[in-house]
């Protein structure tokens, strides 16, 4: 190919693009493509807005047609303020606008030409220049026409009609080589056009030619039943007159077919190969990461030569594989090529298709062998290899083998240029692929992420900061949602950011939002999720019912409904398959897992698929083991007696292998996805589990003033307790709010629930349940100065605690409140024993939490024991630890 | 009833660790923390005058006991080394939620504590920055800046100042002289005792030269044992001087006036047998998002010959 591109400034036949900068919002690109498809004529407004809005314009189309022409004027160099002058492009010429363009600025007038002058010199009987003139044209093509913007009437027609055109030419392009006797180099790149062109009957019959004068009658036999099957199973029609004469001439062996040659042929030195999407303009960040690709460039002989990138669907790894190879262009001046190794709907190309793609970009060969098939092989694939192998000897190229799905897909392919160095992207670790240097692309830092958008939507973005963090939030910092998301925000100059953030946010939308013309969020992860068996793909859709931010093996099990060690091998394969992540916070301490943003996005919409009960029977899952650790967690952590709770044996999911020795810690980790626990259970309907968990949390939530959460739970146990109408799972959670209204000095709230409570467990017979609301209701008068009610309080309590071990926290809490009584009325040395007392009931207890709140507050109470010498209630501390961490500050006998 | 003290509040801290949570101890690291109380109602000062709104006091008394509170609790910070308030910031962001209703208000703030400059364990610096919410509702924040002094710098950086002090004021002598001290209304107050500002001058320039004096009679002014003005003195005065202004010169109605910004940068204490004198200026009339007229008053404090204290304040009008 000829790498015609250095003048030519404009460009339809591929993606949108326009140098030196390509306009980033869709709107504008759409309007450039449209008036580039009409260059030089005048493009009515109305048919501009057609084009931008189809049959729904907004009410301000005219004016947004006019914010559009200012951006595209900018875009061009113009300043739209300034007059305009014979220099300007973009002419406002009534009924609406015209682009001026010189043909040797733009790919399409520069296509059109050298088309017709190969077709005179085709008819003339000049091959050669016919050959050259439309390969020269169609070398200008660097992808699907029109590409990277919405279509509208004009661009759809346009697009087809040029879709046409290019077929066309490359079928005379290839009558012309034919013509020349270069049938050999032909079969490859035919092998792989009737593939993609099967209905083309032209082409076909090109193949039979080229294969017949290559010696292969009967594969080109073969040829002509695989277009005919496709012809009658496909359209119902058998092949043309044509199509069907040629076949008998093959079949006659006739002679008039075979390829007379009128002079030998003389060996040329292939032309460099460029095929290479697009420079991003807006390439953001990965410095460090190309540096490092840049180390690993073959320096030596023998030096390995293979780059495996990866990365999760949507990181960037194509872009950056492409701007690799084009930074690295010095160092391969034979060529740099960039393969898709996926066809149509995403399907993986074969070994073969992709010897023949890259057949078709490297120009061909000039000598053809026939290379002995290998066992074991099919023989089209052997052939291939065997003239790949052939076309990139003694060449320095950089070969690009982009998005494999696997090992086996590239490896025949890497075996036919082991001197080619190659870059393989995939979503994959293809750590099967011998002596490869392995590089892995994450999400952007924030920072390239909001650099990344900003250089789609444009300055607007900056008067918005805090908008364009979230909306990069949102899109997990992943350049691909990035990109849509900034598109998508370009293309509306009438919202705000914030706005569009909003839009974002919804979870309701799911991953509608993330589309943009061609590039689709969705679509994009979903082919990582349609290449994993069916088991991954349940354990994808249904660890989305996991907690965020992550989760441990041990949820991965009970929402899998699998042993530990099953459910370990399919959470692997998903973090192979980069559709979970993982990590470990401390080296020794368990993994643990968790999705993209938008990947759990993705496993929530499929999940809605799953049978019916299926989310439900999750839920219930993960809910029951979190009950249960979080139980023997909190028995450790508000011991009711000396006695250890039993931790459930050796095995792997064992509370106490799970919770280990600090609860403290086990629910810090797990707070989050304890929490989502009950939020699903209560959702799912499950009553029982939803207060049970709430109420093994509650000790936890005191203990770290977890407020917001313990009165979110708590609110959900309540209404769960009063749908599965038990009164004592109510009074439980009543009392638990209570501590809570209490820590918020909310004092007539703790009191109201502390009583609703109290009756509740009383007439439910619940003397101990009674009795810590009692130590409630004296909390409250405590904290209010009130120490003489508070006192009876305690002492009633202490009576309805008993001598029974279930009272043991109970009575070591009484004593506790006595001791305050005595130091908010300012009697020391009553206080210093109270706590005294209270230290030895926590130590018998196991309570260590309470032990220390004991000890501190002695050593305070000592502290200031001379300050209250004198007596006096004035020489109290201005703050009383109440409870451990919790601090009443200021007089409360003042505020009365 | 007297001052500060009648601030009830619950603190709680809020542990990141797991030992923090079992042994109450903390590194010097961030640390969050919580306090909950009932706003006052009946307070002699806070709520004189205030019938429409919950005025900035109570959270900023309420961050300053706390940050005090906790830097010598929490983060060992030895009693004898004083702490100076570099700058305090408490500012409305949304007002209804301050409006008074006929109930009991509740105050929650989330706070959090950053040690700064930690030197063997102890930090020399503190940054507070908190969440004000009223009835559950997100409404305000609170902000300040801590440097703790070491004894001797602590004791120089008072002589200097007081020899400053001493010296004569420089400001404003000229201009329009006042009748006599303004009314309680006038300054958003119901109560004589309670004003703190003394005769008012106007300049020329329209600004307002002040001096602050307390009522020996009021409690709530002399409650403090500091060596120092008290913080409540330094708010009433500029807060009393800010509403004067608006009122006066730009046609506010001061009593359904509410300050809903105070932010102050200190450079030295206030000697409390001294005069002290507050200057006012005020800004262009600007519109908060609400449409509500939003007055900027610039505020400076000076005592002899050196400026106590700069205060960006920001009167805003209810109707």
């Amino acid at each position: 190919m000829q790498d015609t591109g250095d003048t030519v400034r404009f460009r339809v036949l591929g993606p949108i693009s326009m140098l030196p900068h390509t306009p980033t919002a869709a709107k504008v690109r759409v309007l450039l493509a449209t008036l580039l498809v009409r260059a030089n004529e005048a493009v009515s407004t109305t048919a501009l807005i057609d084009e931008l809005w189809d049959i729904h314009p907004p009410r301000t189309a005219a004016t947004t047609l006019q914010v559009y022409v200012s951006q595209l004027r900018r875009a061009l160099g113009e300043i739209p303020s300034e007059p305009t002058t014979s220099e300007r492009r973009l002419h406002t010429v009534p009924p609406g606008y015209r682009l001026s363009v010189r043909e040797e600025e733009f790919d399409l007038s520069r296509f059109e030409t050298l088309r017709r002058t190969g077709k005179e010199a085709y008819d003339r009987g000049d091959f050669t220049t016919a050959a050259s003139d439309l390969r020269e044209s169609l070398a200008l093509w660097t992808g699907l026409p029109l590409s990277g913007v919405p279509h509208g009437p004009v661009l759809a027609t346009t697009s087809v009609r040029l879709e046409e055109l290019r077929t066309v030419t490359l079928e005379q392009r290839i009558a012309a080589d034919l013509r020349l006797g270069r049938h050999h180099e032909l079969t490859g790149e035919l092998m792989e056009l009737v593939n993609q062109h099967p209905y083309r009957e032209t082409l076909h019959a090109h193949l039979m030619v080229a294969l017949y004068r290559s010696d292969r009658q009967s594969d080109a036999l073969q040829a002509f039943s695989r277009a005919r099957k496709a012809l009658v199973d496909e359209l119902g029609v058998e092949p043309g007159a044509g199509l069907r004469r040629l076949h008998d001439r093959i079949l006659r062996s006739d002679p008039l077919l075979a390829w007379q040659d009128p002079a030998p042929p003389r060996p040329s030195p292939a032309a460099p190969a460029h095929w290479l999407p697009p420079a991003t303009a807006d390439f953001t960040g990965r410095e460090a990461a190309l540096a490092t690709a840049a180390k690993l460039l073959p320096g030596e002989e023998g030096s390995r030569q293979l780059l495996v990138v990866g990365g999760r669907a949507g990181v960037g790894k194509t872009a950056f594989a492409a701007e690799l190879a084009r930074r690295c262009a010095g160092s391969f001046p034979d060529g740099q090529v960039l393969l898709p190794l996926r066809g149509a709907q995403d399907r993986a190309l074969d070994s073969a298709q992709i010897a023949l793609g890259l057949l078709h970009r490297l120009g061909g060969q000039e000598h053809p062998s026939e290379p002995a098939e290998l066992p074991g092989e099919r023989p089209e694939l052997a052939e291939l290899a065997g003239r790949l192998h052939q076309s990139v000897e003694g060449r320095k190229l950089l070969i690009v083998l982009d998005d494999a799905a696997s090992e086996d897909q590239v490896r025949p392919v890497l075996a036919a240029m082991p001197d080619v160095f190659t870059v393989v992207t995939s979503r994959r670790p293809l750590t099967g692929l011998d002596g490869a240097r392995h590089l892995v692309l994450d999400v952007l830092r924030p920072s390239e992420a909001q650099r990344l958008l900003t250089s789609i939507v444009g300055p607007r973005l900056a008067e918005d900061s805090a908008a364009a963090r979230e909306i990069v939030r949102l899109c997990g910092y992943l350049p691909l949602a990035v990109r849509v998301a900034g598109s998508g925000l370009a293309a509306r100059p009438h919202w705000s950011a914030a706005d569009w953030a909003a839009r974002l946010a919804d979870e309701g939308a799911g991953l509608t939002p993330f589309v943009a013309g061609d590039l689709d969020v969705r679509a994009s992860l979903l082919v990582g999720y349609r290449e994993i068996g069916p088991a991954e793909q349940r354990a994808f859709r249904l660890l989305a019912l996991a907690p965020v931010p992550d989760f441990p093996l041990w949820a991965a099990a009970a929402l899998l409904d699998l042993p530990p060690a099953e459910a370990e091998q399919v959470v692997e394969r998903l973090v192979e398959s980069q559709l979970l992540s993982v990590r470990r916070s401390t080296p020794g301490q368990p993994c643990r897992y968790s999705y993209h943003r938008l990947l759990r996005t993705l496993a929530f919409e499929l999940l809605a698929d799953d049978p019916l009960g299926a989310v439900e029977a999750g839920t219930e899952r993960l809910a029951t083991a979190y009950l249960s650790y979080a139980q023997y967690a909190a028995a450790l952590f508000t011991p009711e007696g000396a006695e250890r709770p039993d931790g459930g044996g050796p095995g792997p999911l064992s509370c106490a292998r799970i919770v280990g020795d600090n609860p403290a810690r086990w629910f810090q980790e797990e707070a989050a996805g304890l929490v989502g626990a009950v939020r699903q259970a209560h959702a799912a309907g499950l009553w029982l589990l939803a207060w049970e968990l709430t109420l093994a949390l509650a000790g936890y939530f005191e203990a770290g003033s977890v407020w917001d959460d313990w009165a979110a739970t708590h609110e959900l146990a309540l209404s769960a307790a009063q749908r599965a109408e038990h009164p004592g799972a109510r009074a439980a959670v009543l009392g638990s709010l209570g501590d809570l209204a209490w820590q918020q000095r909310r004092g007539p709230l703790a009191a109201e629930h502390y009583e609703t409570a109290r009756v509740l467990h009383r007439s439910a017979g619940d003397r101990l349940g009674e009795a810590r609301c009692l130590v409630g209701l004296a909390d409250v008068a405590l904290t209010d100065a009130e120490p003489g009610p508070a006192g009876k309080l305690y002492g009633q309590a202490l009576e309805l605690f008993g001598s029974e071990p279930q009272g043991q926290r109970g009575r070591a809490d009484v004593l506790r409140g006595l001791a305050l009584c005595h130091l908010l009325a300012g009697r020391a040395e009553e206080a210093l024993v109270g706590f005294g007392e209270f230290v030895d009931a926590a130590q018998r207890l196991g309570d260590r939490r309470w032990a220390q709140f004991g000890s501190r507050s002695i050593d305070r109470i000592q502290e200031h024991v001379i300050d209250w010498a004198g007596g006096g209630r004035e020489a109290r501390p201005d703050a009383v630890e109440v409870r451990p961490g919790v601090w009443l500050v200021g007089d409360p006998q003042l505020q009365r | 009833m007297p001052g500060a003290s009648a601030l009830v509040h619950h603190l709680v801290h809020r542990p990141n660790t797991p030992e923090g949570v079992v042994l109450g101890t903390t590194g010097p690291t961030t640390q969050q923390f919580a306090v909950s109380a009932l706003l006052p109602e009946r307070h002699s000062l806070f709520n004189d005058g205030a019938d429409l709104f919950h005025d900035l006091h109570s959270p900023a008394e309420v961050l300053r006991r706390t940050a005090l509170f906790v830097s010598h609790r929490y983060f060992r910070v030895p009693q004898e080394r004083p702490a100076v308030f570099a700058a305090t910031e408490v500012a409305m962001t949304e007002l209804e939620p301050w409006r008074r209703t006929s109930g009991p208000a509740h105050l929650a703030m989330d706070i959090t504590l950053t040690p700064a400059d930690v030197v063997s364990g102890v930090p020399r610096g503190l940054e507070c920055e908190s969440t004000i919410h009223i009835e559950g509702v997100r409404c305000g924040t609170a902000n300040a800046r801590l440097v703790f002094l070491m004894p001797r710098v602590y004791q120089n950086h008072r002589e200097r100042g007081r020899a400053m002090s001493r010296s004569e004021f420089t400001g404003p002598t000229e201009g329009e002289l006042w009748a006599g001290t303004p009314a309680a209304r006038a300054v958003g107050r119901a109560d004589q005792v309670n004003v703190v500002l003394g005769t008012p001058l106007l300049t020329v320039e329209s600004e307002l030269v002040v001096e602050i004096v307390t009522d020996p009679r009021n409690q709530v002014f002399t409650e403090a044992t500091t060596d120092h003005v008290p913080p409540v003195v330094l708010v009433e005065g500029t807060r009393q001087a800010a509403l004067l202004l608006a009122g006066e010169l730009h046609g506010f109605t001061v009593g359904s006036c509410v300050l809903s910004r105070w932010n102050a940068r200190f450079q030295g204490f206030a000697e409390p047998d001294l005069p002290l004198y507050c200057r006012a200026t005020a800004a262009e009339l600007e519109r908060a998002a609400d449409g509500r007229p939003a007055l900027p008053v610039a505020l400076t404090l000076h005592q002899g010959s050196r400026q106590i204290a700069a205060v960006d304040t920001v009167v805003l009008q209810d109707y």
